[in-house]
């Protein structure tokens, strides 16, 4: 009986915090995507190129991403049609390099700050 | 089904992105495919991609950035609110007015409840459609219901006057001018064969009506949008809470309008009954012609007062 219901509260449990893990990630998405744009990517290769490295995400998350930083001005694009299929590559604009810049700059600090807290709280 | 799987994101979105969107989307799809273990027949492949992308409907609303209402967050509460003084005065209104045609009609109880329900339902239905038109319009032109405060800069200074009392409307005034306009529409409606001079003969009630009824019907339409205006006038008020120069405007011409509308019907002469204007001229020093004219002065100066009156307050006190 005792057991069970423990199982039932873990489940929960993860489920929360599965919720907040991937709030945290979510923040993240962008600037690792922006991070592995400084040479022309197409959607897919790129896809893959993250999840070799370990960060995992999924298409149907990228391409809307990726379509919304163009918007932005933050991408450019290049429809390359010589390939056998034709392909958008997207790659950082100038613009897109400064806010790069600065964004892992802001990402440094944030980074900072919660190890020092967190640091200090197990110290 | 790969082009139906495009179709199915594309449609939901903007006409000028769908065919990038379109052939990005086709291009990973192969390259998804092409990734895959070459054991897999091909509708396998397609299925598992097709699985892994998820939900076109999903897909499409991240490519749009945000979601779709018909009366969204923003707007839900005024909604509600709107709507439930809506289904409140139709449904007084109805009521009395169905209550006044008892007295003049020899149907039987049943034919009274159930053409009183038959209304009722209709036009509950219909004031319920209008509001959440309204409403929808609102939200798909992203209109703003109150100024200001949204979105931008934010000052403490720029919080909005605590409304002077001057300032606001009189919410009680607005419900039951909606619910007067939603007795009288059914009246002109259905029940104008009634309106008339009532007099005694020897005892008996007779009654000469006002209307022609065959020469009124055409302007039935009229009636209804002069009715319909003035709710829509007043739900305005409602909504809004206090005066504002805009508001003002925007009352101002539509009560020019209903006037303008139903002074034409009023001289539209062969919408009398002939009788009555004999009667009348019988009976009266002044003649039936003199009659609506003084109506129709009296409507003009009743319209220009209260848009005066509007854009006193709206510029007094609306302040945006």
């Amino acid at each position: 009986m005792k057991r069970e219901g423990d199982t039932v509260k873990n489940n929960n449990d993860d489920l929360i915090l599965n919720g907040i893990v991937q709030e945290l990630r979510r923040g993240t998405i962008t600037l690792a995507v922006l991070s592995q744009l400084k040479q022309p990517q197409y959607g897919y290769s790129l896809v893959v190129l993250m999840n070799e490295k370990g960060f995992d995400i999924e298409a149907n998350t990228l391409y809307p991403l990726l379509r919304r930083l163009e918007k932005q001005g933050i991408l450019e694009s290049l429809w390359d049609t010589d390939g056998t299929k034709p392909r958008k590559f997207y790659k950082l604009s100038k613009f897109g390099e400064g806010v790069y810049a600065k964004l892992c700059d802001a990402w440094d600090g944030i980074n900072r700050v919660v190890n020092q807290l967190i640091d200090e709280e197990g110290s | 089904m790969i082009d139906r799987y495009i179709y199915a994101v594309t449609k939901e979105l903007p006409e000028k992105s769908r065919k990038e969107i379109g052939s990005e989307l086709r291009a990973l799809i192969d390259d998804m495919m092409d990734g895959m273990d070459q054991s897999f027949s091909e509708e396998e492949k397609i299925d598992k991609v097709l699985r892994e992308l998820g939900n076109p409907q999903e897909l499409a609303n991240r490519y749009r950035g945000k979601e779709r209402y018909l009366i969204g967050p923003n707007y839900f509460d005024k909604y509600l609110f709107v709507m439930k003084i809506v289904v409140l005065s139709i449904f007084i209104g109805i009521s009395i007015a169905t209550g006044l045609g008892v007295m003049f009609s020899n149907d039987s109880m049943y034919g009274i409840i159930g053409s009183y329900l038959g209304t009722l339902f209709s036009s509950i239905l219909q004031g319920a459609a209008w509001v959440t038109g309204v409403f929808a319009l609102f939200e798909y032109k992203e209109i703003t219901l109150v100024t200001g405060m949204e979105q931008g800069d934010w000052e403490p200074s720029q919080l909005p006057e605590l409304p002077k009392k001057k300032a606001m409307i009189s919410r009680g005034e607005s419900i039951f001018s909606i619910i007067i306009s939603t007795i009288f529409l059914p009246v002109f409606f259905y029940l104008y064969k009634y309106i008339g001079i009532y007099y005694k003969v020897d005892n008996e009630i007779r009654y000469l009506p006002l209307f022609n009824e065959v020469d009124l019907a055409p302007f039935k339409i009229f009636i209804i949008l002069v009715f319909t205006i003035n709710i829509v006038i007043e739900l305005l008020k409602i909504i809004q809470g206090r005066w504002t120069v805009k508001l003002a405007i925007i009352t101002t011409v539509l009560s020019i309008i209903s006037s303008t509308l139903f002074i034409s019907i009023l001289y539209k002469m062969n919408i009398w009954n002939p009788e009555i204007v004999q009667k009348f001229e019988q009976f009266m020093p002044i003649s039936f012609e003199r009659m609506v004219l003084l109506t129709t002065v009296g409507i003009i100066i009743v319209t220009i007062g209260e848009s005066v009156f509007a854009l006193y307050k709206g510029i007094k006190y609306g302040g945006d």
